[in-house]
């Protein structure tokens, strides 16, 4: 059976078409077997691929890795894709082929190079992607930065870091998304070092990212962005105060570095019609931080049309014990369902019992 | 830009790569939808409207101009526009996107303005008044 007609019969499942194509592999024949993979790997068929690399996973042999590696140089885009798909699969069986492939004069290969070597990775993988940190060409230093972050390379954090302070936009970018990636300390202080001097869509980005690790040293920095960030970078720092580091905000209380965030919850809450979801969040964390300028905006969404904007002011008027809710909760008692009455009931006793 | 936020999908087989995509275009006040591979994205693109796509050349299961020849074959997507986003900068395959269709092409790594600009001149030629 020549390889393509096994390659045509491996999805059928049988012995014969897989030693048939394992027999073709290693001996590489190359008239032969160089075209007929160029063939079978430029139709999408995913089920041919995934059979592939399965079997060539399983057999892990070097030779069949070369093969591949000569494909990646295909001028057809599938070909070459699939090819990569097969080489993360199988390129641990030939480590040292791969960092050859990293060395290749075609930019376009060193980035294929480090794409496959981001997916398994040792000591000396994480070594040579270090060393792609300096590729003379800046699309192999962004695939050696994503790379170093999915191995969660920790000894890739300071060389990683300084691409956030003085490399090229696109770099800043994927750096700190590689840092969030590696997370830990040493990487979390990085991120939060670079947030006062980003420029404002960096400073946005570091602080999605920041979310993402949600580190409690987090809050006043972000507190800071919103005291002093643009529009953007502080509607950006609140959601993430409101969202993913609120249990720590409000471990803060009535401090004087949570003023600019309950400024900020105010202003994101008369600002048009917040959401549902805004609402309960902000009047949740007012409750906790707010002084007695926010106990008003509290007090006026106990007047609000929308339920859940009363539920929210409700609950936040009793965890904040707002003795000058009573009124209001009292005269909303008298109109609410079950539901709402035992909620405005509960808030009324905290608020008597303080 | 507009009162209804348009809608881009970006294709890429990184996560960080379209995450970066995704914090260049959403200060925009575009909404951002994300696709791992091409047939992710063919099926996204029959689900809803789109008002442009992003999309990159190496990726796996469908690559980017295996995507481009299927969206200008299908009915109502010929006049999508596309801007390829790739790290490759051969005169090859940027001819190999135009014949496919792509509307307009990116050498990666850029400058964030320059993907800003093209996206924003993208939008705008399909709906000059911003509706």
């Amino acid at each position: 059976m020549d390889l393509e007609t096994a390659l045509k019969k491996l999805t059928g499942g049988g012995a014969e078409p897989r030693d048939c194509v394992v027999r073709h592999l290693r001996g590489a024949i190359e008239g032969q077997t160089i075209p007929a993979l160029s063939r079978a790997l430029a139709e999408p068929d995913d089920e041919l691929l995934f059979e592939l690399a399965d079997l060539l996973q399983e057999i892990g042999d070097t030779k069949i890795v070369s093969v591949f590696l000569r494909l990646l140089h295909s001028d057809d885009p599938t070909v070459r894709n699939n090819a990569r798909t097969i080489l993360e699969r199988i390129g641990t069986a030939a480590p040292d082929l791969l960092i050859a492939l990293s060395r290749e004069s075609d930019p376009r290969m060193r980035v294929f190079a480090a794409g496959i070597l981001g997916v398994h990775g040792d000591d000396a993988v994480v070594a040579r992607l270090l060393e792609m940190l300096r590729d003379p060409d800046q699309s192999v230093q962004d695939a050696a930065v994503v790379s170093l972050g999915l191995l969660r390379a920790t000894t890739a954090v300071a060389p990683i870091a300084e691409f956030l302070k003085n490399g090229h936009p696109w770099l800043q970018f994927s750096s700190l998304d590689a840092l969030c990636t590696i997370g830990g300390p040493e990487a979390t202080q990085e991120l939060l070092d670079a947030l006062p001097k980003a420029t404002d869509e960096i400073r946005i980005a570091l602080i999605d990212a920041l979310g993402r690790l949600a580190p409690p040293e987090g809050v006043e920095p972000l507190a800071g962005v919103v005291a002093s960030g643009s529009p953007a970078a502080r509607t950006a720092a609140l959601r993430v105060l409101l969202g993913p580091l609120a249990d720590e905000v409000r471990r803060r209380g009535r401090t004087e570095s949570m003023r600019p965030v309950a400024r900020e919850i105010v202003r994101a809450l008369q600002n048009g019609r917040p959401s549902a979801r805004l609402v309960a969040r902000g009047l949740d964390l007012l409750a906790a931080i707010g002084g007695p300028e926010e106990e008003a905006v509290i007090l006026g969404f106990l007047a609000a049309e929308d339920r859940a904007f009363r539920l929210a002011a409700v609950k936040a008027a009793g965890s904040m014990k707002l003795a000058a809710a009573v009124a209001p909760l009292n005269a909303l008692l008298k109109q609410a369902d079950t539901e709402l009455a035992g909620d405005i009931k509960a808030s009324l006793e905290r608020i008597q019992a303080a | 830009m507009t009162d209804r936020p348009k809608t881009v999908l970006v294709v890429d087989d990184s996560p960080t790569m379209r995450r970066m995509v995704a914090w260049v275009l959403i200060p925009m006040g575009l909404e951002v939808v994300e696709a791992g591979d091409g047939k992710e994205a063919l099926k996204l693109l029959e689900e809803r409207t789109f008002d442009l796509a992003i999309v990159d050349i190496n990726m796996p299961v469908m690559d980017g101009i295996q995507l481009m020849r299927r969206i200008r074959g299908k009915a109502g997507l010929e006049d999508l526009p596309v801007l390829m986003l790739t790290t490759e900068s051969r005169e090859q395959e940027r001819q190999l996107a135009e014949e496919a269709g792509a509307t307009m092409y990116q050498v990666k790594p850029c400058l964030p303005p320059e993907i800003r600009a093209k996206v924003f001149s993208l939008l705008e030629a399909v709906d000059p008044d911003g509706g």
